[in-house]
């Protein structure tokens, strides 16, 4: 086997939601909101915005993955 | 009667590329009017585009737009450049050749070569391979890490200082088998187990062993630079910083002037207006890894308050202000 394979990592396969556990995605707006407020979660003071990708499984930040 | 939305700028992403939300925000503050298209909502939209006009037409639930060269500004591009078939992937024929098909239609935004790009496909697709990276890097005037790119274990020796190696894909390392997903990462391992390996199967990138540095995130748009320095419990990390991502703590960091202007180069060179650049800082030398055209930002703009996407926007839409004029 070659190295690159034989060094890699292995995880349990993983397709979380990612949809934030509030709000909703506004098609017009292109964003995810508020639907209380009207505004974008990423303007919300929430301690817990929607998370970038930094946080998720791992597929390669070009997504190049699936 | 419906509204029709005629954009200045366009965002082509997917639903939870939440970056993409950051920068709708700034825009939507500024007043411009502007479409965001993620890969996945396509099918919900009846589309039609004429080549000959450039007119693209669209509605759907809530939606009506019509895309026109003549008011585009500005094309924030946040999709792959190319795509692979997964080992033991669960795609559909369909399904298969519908996600592929949708990121064509979203790469033909490219007819609209006038406006300003974030960044532009082709531009991507040349700056995500490494060892051209690499090359332009060293040109610059970056110092880059002694590198081979190989398939011969013997290349090894020309590499090895350490009695380690650091060992990476020359393309991005992931595949699904037995329900499980494989994803290469940097490893350092011994030289001599590495020589006595085959490689001859695939190239492969091996680099000198680099130990007590200092991580940096580099973000460039354009002429500004925003950088991030990546510990752990106040220490450098060894190998990939990204299996400790949890653990990270990220701190604003001062580059000297001419590593950031070398940075701000080497974006330009590469064709791209915005660069996620990876350096590290060994013995008060800067040493370029690689620099990523799709790379992540949102997460040091919530932790920093790096004004990335505002500054994205302007880009975008050169003529307006963060005021709404």
């Amino acid at each position: 086997m070659h190295p690159l394979l034989e060094c890699s990592r292995a995880f349990p396969i993983s397709d979380p939601d990612l949809s934030p556990s509030e709000g909703e995605y506004d098609l017009l707006l292109g964003a995810w909101v508020d639907t209380d407020s009207g505004r974008f979660l990423v303007d919300d003071d929430d301690p817990d915005p929607p998370r970038t990708k930094k946080n998720d499984v791992e597929t390669g930040e070009d997504q190049k993955g699936y | 009667m419906s509204d029709v939305l005629e954009p200045a700028v366009v965002l082509l992403g997917s639903r939870f590329d939440f970056s993409c939300d950051y920068v709708a925000s700034h825009l939507r503050t500024r007043g411009v009017p502007y479409l965001r298209l993620n890969a996945e909502d396509l099918p919900q939209l009846a589309l039609s585009w004429n080549p000959a006009q450039r007119h693209l037409r669209g509605s759907g639930p809530d939606l009506s737009f019509r895309v026109r060269p003549e008011v585009l500004t500005g094309i924030l591009f946040r999709r792959p450049t190319f795509q692979r078939a997964t080992p033991n992937g669960s795609d559909s024929p369909q399904a298969y050749l519908a996600r592929l098909h949708w990121e064509a239609f979203l790469r033909n935004f490219m007819m609209y070569a006038s406006c300003q790009w974030v960044n532009h496909p082709a531009a991507t697709y040349e700056a995500e391979h490494k060892a051209l990276q690499l090359a332009v890097a060293s040109d610059i005037g970056l110092d880059i890490p002694r590198t081979r790119i190989t398939n011969s274990a013997s290349a090894v020796s020309e590499v090895s200082s350490s009695g380690r190696v650091a060992l990476k894909g020359l393309d991005t390392v992931l595949w699904r088998e037995n329900g499980q997903d494989h994803f290469g990462y940097t490893n350092l391992i011994s030289s001599d187990e590495l020589a006595e390996s085959d490689l001859s199967d695939m190239p492969a990138t091996i680099q000198e062993a680099i130990s007590n540095k200092l991580d940096l995130r580099v973000t460039v748009v354009g002429t500004d630079v925003w950088t991030a320095s990546v510990s752990t419990e106040g220490s450098g990390i060894d190998g990939d910083w990204r299996l400790l991502k949890e653990e990270a703590d990220f701190e604003v960091f001062t580059l000297p002037r001419e590593i950031e202007q070398r940075c701000v180069d080497l974006t330009k060179k590469l064709g791209l207006t915005f660069g996620a650049i990876d350096l590290a800082l060994i013995n008060g030398t800067y040493v370029f890894f690689e620099i990523n055209p799709t790379g992540e930002w949102a997460w040091l703009e919530e932790r920093l308050s790096f004004p990335v996407a505002e500054t994205l926007a302007a880009h975008l839409a050169p003529h307006t202000n963060s005021e709404g004029g």
